[in-house]
């Protein structure tokens, strides 16, 4: 890659967008953190990384940004991809992370019975452990459905659906959630 | 004698509050979705500060895009 200086400076594309990428940066970045951790298996340094990438990707593309969805949608929509594919290339090492397995929706939860953990510090390990049993459909789900600047129709979007497909699948994922967080309760 | 009474109640009171403090740091929490649990995880789970200075060192090393010559310049430069 070419210094900066041959390609015809810095100060001139900051001049252009840095002032509004500081603003996306400054509004989405604790969002998009916390997706990118609770995603990687709750690895700090990692979500770090790929939160650094995540938004390098987002500023190198921005001039493709179409006003047809919210920043924060697409924002999501690189974080995810680009969590698939460290993901990918980890289970193709066999490094790490737990694989998504298949998960048994017939345990038999009530989706509408409170959630309870005996001491905050639990609350990250439970959530964590619940996350990682999740199959990766239900995962976005929740995780989407936390940030309440995304709305359904962003969701549906963002994963392909309609909203109503996102509604019902909500209910399978909260009871899916549930279960698996039940040993932390 | 009076003096001394109040002095010790209020010492067992400050006492009282303190313990009630420990305890309700481990309060059990208690949350009617999963989503609002993820919601309260998530403002409770701060961005490394050093995030932004390594972002934004990143974004200043990018090199500008060149703007690139219409095909008709390419053939027709003058």
């Amino acid at each position: 890659m070419p210094p900066p200086e041959k390609c015809g400076g810095v100060p001139e594309r900051e001049n252009a967008k840095l002032p509004d990428f500081t603003e996306i940066y400054e509004t989405h970045v604790r969002a998009v953190h916390y997706l990118i951790l609770r995603w990687l298996g709750g690895d700090a340094s990692k979500a770090e990384d790929a939160t650094h990438d995540v938004f390098l990707k987002a500023f190198r593309n921005l001039g493709e940004f179409r006003r047809e969805s919210e920043i924060r949608t697409w924002l999501y929509r690189i974080a995810i991809n680009h969590c698939k594919n460290l993901r990918s290339t980890w289970n193709q090492r066999n490094v790490t992370l737990t694989k998504d397995g298949e998960f048994e929706d017939s345990a038999v939860i009530d989706a509408t019975t409170p959630l309870q953990v005996a001491e905050a510090k639990d609350l990250g390990r439970g959530i964590q452990h619940a996350l990682d049993a999740l199959p990766e459909e239900y995962r976005i789900l929740l995780l989407c459905v936390a940030d309440e600047e995304m709305s359904y129709d962003e969701i549906a979007v963002l994963t392909g659906q309609s909203s109503d497909a996102v509604r019902g699948k909500l209910y399978r994922a909260r009871k899916a959630f549930a279960a698996a967080f039940k040993p932390f309760t | 004698m009076k003096q001394r009474l109040n002095h010790e109640t209020t010492e067992e009171t400050e006492e009282e509050l303190a313990m009630a403090g420990e305890q309700r740091t481990e309060e059990t929490l208690k949350f009617d979705t999963p989503e609002a649990m993820l919601r309260y995880d998530a403002e409770h789970t701060p961005v490394p500060p050093q995030m932004r200075e390594r972002v934004m060192q990143s974004i200043s090393q990018e090199p500008v895009k060149a703007n690139p010559t219409p095909w008709w310049k390419r053939w027709m430069p003058f």
